[in-house]
């Protein structure tokens, strides 16, 4: 069957997902209370894997302040009108249906590691044994900047169709302007495919121009494919900045001082600089830095006085790419550790060392009706302690075969997470 | 390239049945998890990308093996399985022979409820 935009949902199976009440928390005798924090990519496949392997042996509890999680994969083809928000909403139905997830719709305030007590927002305290936080991004705001006049779009929702609508009203000849941070950061093709999807959209549109302010020294991902399309395609629309750090951001005037100068724009995308959550940093788990490192055999905190507290997707620091796909791959790692904890097995044997394996991939739209992808597959290295690129390859041309391949890729993400 | 699959396939049986090699299930379970972000949950697949659910062992290795072996990988497919070991890859097929092949029942398409936009941040 071919999917398109109209039974993309539809096909999958979980568009009716539908919002559950949080569940009154049992303490089941002898099974192990496991929390998760967040119910986005990260987080609702460790809730899954969890009792999808785990059964009774654990009773799992998602806490999320949404009803349902909007999907920031696919997210850049709501921008050019190619699928609507709403498509990319997912709840909780049917990890609580199918797998017996309990979920608590409410916002994590605090952690207490010594107390192993969660402080939420609204609701009661809640207790854990083992804990799984997956709870992403936050930015580090430029001076000046207001994300309601220049959208950042780096957390899907409102933001998303904030810059959609601020691109159609965008007049012919008219320009884009588009702050990359440095790395690590969320998606890193995403940038530069959203250029190419906006370039597509003012090309349509009698021309105009897309500037890319980028902090970094070069294209961070897909550099073939994109350079490509950038001179092929795009070749009197796309201008590169490479090594562009952006400073104070006018809102109000709409122009983004950077190290380069200034650059004015009809509309301005900020990308600002990231790091994990508030959640994880107040609690001491990024130890000061940005992100929260971690035991990648596990996902537990490598930081004491932490002990069965895990950090998966986007918000952890192990040097993997930040990606959807690979934060579902460390959430069954991470499951995998935690339920071998819960039954007093090891989880340091060589059998298992030796085959802990993640893997990314990311499908980049370059136009309306086609893609390239980008994909890579870790294995665990004993001696350096970390995931070790084991093989990355990227498609180098952008094809309709992709671009249809890329819904099915994203349908299965999307099953295989919330489904 | 299909030579090479049949003596391999026979020495990694062999290796894998071998005393004291620990043929733990659930770390097979572990590594084959990894291909379901595409594949879908325990390998049944949504759309144009086939389900891996209950296929022979011996089948989706020598299949995989092949992929591995392709001089100009250009899939993404065979560029997943360039990043796995032979015996990893064997462990992955072992695994998806063992669970339940997709079932005739349609995939449920229940109506799609109308949806409020919802406020973010
Ligand atoms: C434009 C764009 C395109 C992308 N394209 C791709 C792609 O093609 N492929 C790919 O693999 N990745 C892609 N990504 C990256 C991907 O979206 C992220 O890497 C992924 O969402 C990370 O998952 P996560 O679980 O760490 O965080 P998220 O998915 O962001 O989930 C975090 C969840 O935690 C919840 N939360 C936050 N704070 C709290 C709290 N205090 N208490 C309770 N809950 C909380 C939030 O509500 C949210 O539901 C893209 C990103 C963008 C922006
Ligand atoms: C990034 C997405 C992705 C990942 C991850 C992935 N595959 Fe695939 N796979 C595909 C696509 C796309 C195809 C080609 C379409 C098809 O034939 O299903 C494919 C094809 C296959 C085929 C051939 C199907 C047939 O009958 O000809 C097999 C077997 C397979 N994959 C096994 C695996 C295994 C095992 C893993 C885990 C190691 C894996 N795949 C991981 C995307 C993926």
């Amino acid at each position: 069957m071919s999917i398109n935009r109209r039974n993309f949902i539809m096909a999958t199976g979980i568009a009716a997902a539908a919002s559950s009440a949080p569940g009154m928390l049992r303490a089941q005798t002898g099974s192990a209370r496991v929390v998760v924090v967040g119910g986005g990519f990260g987080g609702a496949t460790a809730a899954k894997y969890l009792k999808h392997w785990g059964g009774n042996k654990v009773e799992v509890t998602l806490i999320d302040p949404k009803t349902r999680h909007t999907s920031c994969v696919m997210s850049n083809l709501v921008l050019n009108n190619e699928l609507a928000l709403n498509d990319l909403r997912f709840g909780y139905g049917d990890l609580t249906s199918k797998y017996g997830v309990q979920i608590i719709k409410d916002t994590v305030s605090r952690i207490d590691p010594g107390g192993r007590v969660l402080t939420l927002k609204n609701q009661a305290p809640v207790n854990y044994d083992m804990l799984v936080l997956a709870a992403g991004i936050s930015f580090k705001k430029p001076k000046g900047w207001n994300a309601r006049k220049n959208p950042h779009a780096w957390i899907a929702g409102n933001q998303t169709n904030l810059l959609k609508k601020q691109l159609q009203a965008m007049p012919a000849g008219g320009t884009f302007v588009m702050t990359i941070p440095r790395s690590p950061y969320r998606c890193p093709p995403g940038p530069y495919e959203r250029a190419c999807l906006v370039a597509d959209m003012v090309k349509s549109n009698g021309g105009g121009r897309v500037v890319i302010l980028d902090a970094n020294d070069d294209i961070q991902a897909e550099k073939e494919t994109f350079s490509r399309a950038y001179s092929q395609l795009y070749g009197n629309i796309v201008e590169y900045y490479p090594g562009a750090e952006t400073g104070f951001v006018d809102s109000n005037a709409g122009v983004v001082e950077t190290s380069l100068g200034d650059f004015a724009g009809d509309v301005i995308n900020i990308i600002p600089t990231q790091r994990a959550g508030g959640l994880v940093r107040k609690a001491g788990l990024t130890d000061g830095g940005l992100w929260a490192p971690v035991d990648v055999t596990t996902y537990e905190s490598s930081l004491a006085g932490y002990e069965d507290i895990h950090i998966i997707g986007d918000a952890q620091g192990s040097g993997q790419p930040k990606s959807a796909h690979m934060a579902n791959a460390q959430a069954k790692i991470c499951a995998d550790a935690i339920l071998r904890k819960v039954a007093s097995q090891p989880t340091d044997h060589p059998e298992r060392l030796q085959n802990i394996t993640t893997n990314s991939a990311c499908y980049s739209p370059i136009t309306r009706n086609t893609a390239s992808w980008l994909t890579a597959v870790f294995q665990y290295d004993i001696d350096s302690n970390a995931m070790a690129l084991a093989h990355i390859a990227e498609a180098g041309e952008w094809t309709r075969d992709n671009y249809s391949e890329m819904f099915d890729w994203a349908n299965n993400l999307f099953g295989d997470t919330w489904g | 390239m299909k030579h090479r699959s049949k003596p391999l396939y026979l020495l990694i049986l062999l290796m894998l049945a071998g005393p004291g090699f620990a043929q733990d299930p659930t770390i097979d379970r572990m590594i084959a998890a990894q291909c379901a972000q595409c594949h879908g949950t325990d390998g049944h697949a949504t759309g144009d990308i086939d389900s891996i659910a209950g296929k022979e062992t011996r089948d989706l290795y020598d299949k995989l093996i092949d992929m591995k072996e392709e001089d100009r990988a250009e899939d993404i497919m065979e560029h997943q399985a360039w990043g796995y070991t032979d015996e990893q890859l064997y462990r992955i097929a072992r695994y998806y022979s063992t669970v339940a092949e997709d079932g005739d029942e349609d995939e449920e398409d229940e109506d799609e409820e109308d949806r409020e936009d919802e406020d973010d941040d």
